[in-house]
């Protein structure tokens, strides 16, 4: 009798083999379990559309800066050649009238 | 007053030579720039002369409706003059192939003023569509200074010379010139 519990102390101590894929099967659970208890970092989504926004907003600013420089340029020029044209016609009508 | 029948006449007697004509001129002389005390060099296409329109209409000027009503009927402006530090600096027959474009194509002489002292000379040319003016030119050519100005587009000559006295223009004080346009604005 105490022979048979003798032996069957030493099977259940007896070392042996973990069942196929039992590793990758812990290595699995224990890093789903980390990525379930780990807080997602919400700026890893939020930077990029952030910079995208930045970036937009910029050009979008600088295209209306640009532009509305492009106007003041266009109409100083244009002023400045119409104050010559005058002038032009002003000294040729004087001339003739003049004559 | 005068100003009006004044231009009216020329125009009227130029009108017969004048053929309608859609070729661009190429004023050129952008050799005389390096030879030049001071240049002015303006050229405005439609996209700027449109650009221009919105400018005026938001800045100060646009409590002129003369000069916006003038700009926006043009499609081209393009002015050089070239002030020189001494006589002979430029050659006069630089000046040629621009007189020769306008003839060739169809503009009529509005204005010939040649030979008054030292080799002056003005010459001022429209181009007339259905019995409108659709473009101006004026080459002048003195001693010390190369003025070429090409204007395409409806223009009215009239509304062109009440300028002066606009924008810092000061007025000559011509016989006829409303006085109202003696008043000076200084351009922003």
């Amino acid at each position: 009798m105490s022979k048979n519990l003798e032996d069957q102390i030493r099977d259940a101590l007896r070392p042996q083999d973990p069942p196929e894929g039992f590793a990758e099967r812990v290595v699995l659970k224990s890093q789903a379990a980390l990525r379930a208890e780990t807080p997602r970092p919400r700026f890893r989504i939020l930077w990029p559309a952030a910079t995208v926004a930045a970036t937009a907003a910029l050009a979008l600013s600088i295209s209306i800066e640009y532009h509305s420089l492009q106007e003041q340029w266009a109409g100083r020029q244009a002023i400045q050649a119409l104050q010559i044209a005058s002038e032009e016609l002003n000294t040729a009508r004087n001339k003739v009238l003049n004559q | 007053m005068k100003r009006i029948p004044f231009f009216a006449l020329l125009i009227a007697a130029a009108a017969p030579l004048a053929v309608p004509v859609d070729a661009q001129i190429q004023v050129g002389l952008d050799n005389l720039a390096a030879k030049a005390k001071e240049s002015v060099n303006i050229s405005l296409d439609s996209s700027m002369l449109r650009l221009a329109t919105a400018f005026l209409s938001k800045s100060d000027q646009a409590d002129d409706p003369g000069l916006k009503k003038l700009i926006a009927g043009l499609k081209n402006i393009t002015v050089k003059k070239y002030t020189f530090a001494e006589e002979g600096q430029y050659n006069p027959a630089d000046v040629q192939p621009v007189r020769d474009q306008l003839r060739a194509n169809g503009w009529g002489v509005l204005l010939g003023l040649h030979g008054d002292k030292g080799g002056s000379a003005t010459d001022i040319y429209t181009k007339s569509v259905d019995g409108q003016i659709a473009g101006l030119g004026v080459v002048k050519v003195e001693p010390k200074e190369v003025t070429v100005v090409y204007i395409e587009g409806a223009i009215d000559l009239a509304s062109l010379a009440d300028l002066a006295g606009h924008f810092g223009i000061p007025s000559l004080g011509l016989p006829g010139q409303n006085s109202d346009s003696k008043k000076t604005k200084g351009v922003q």
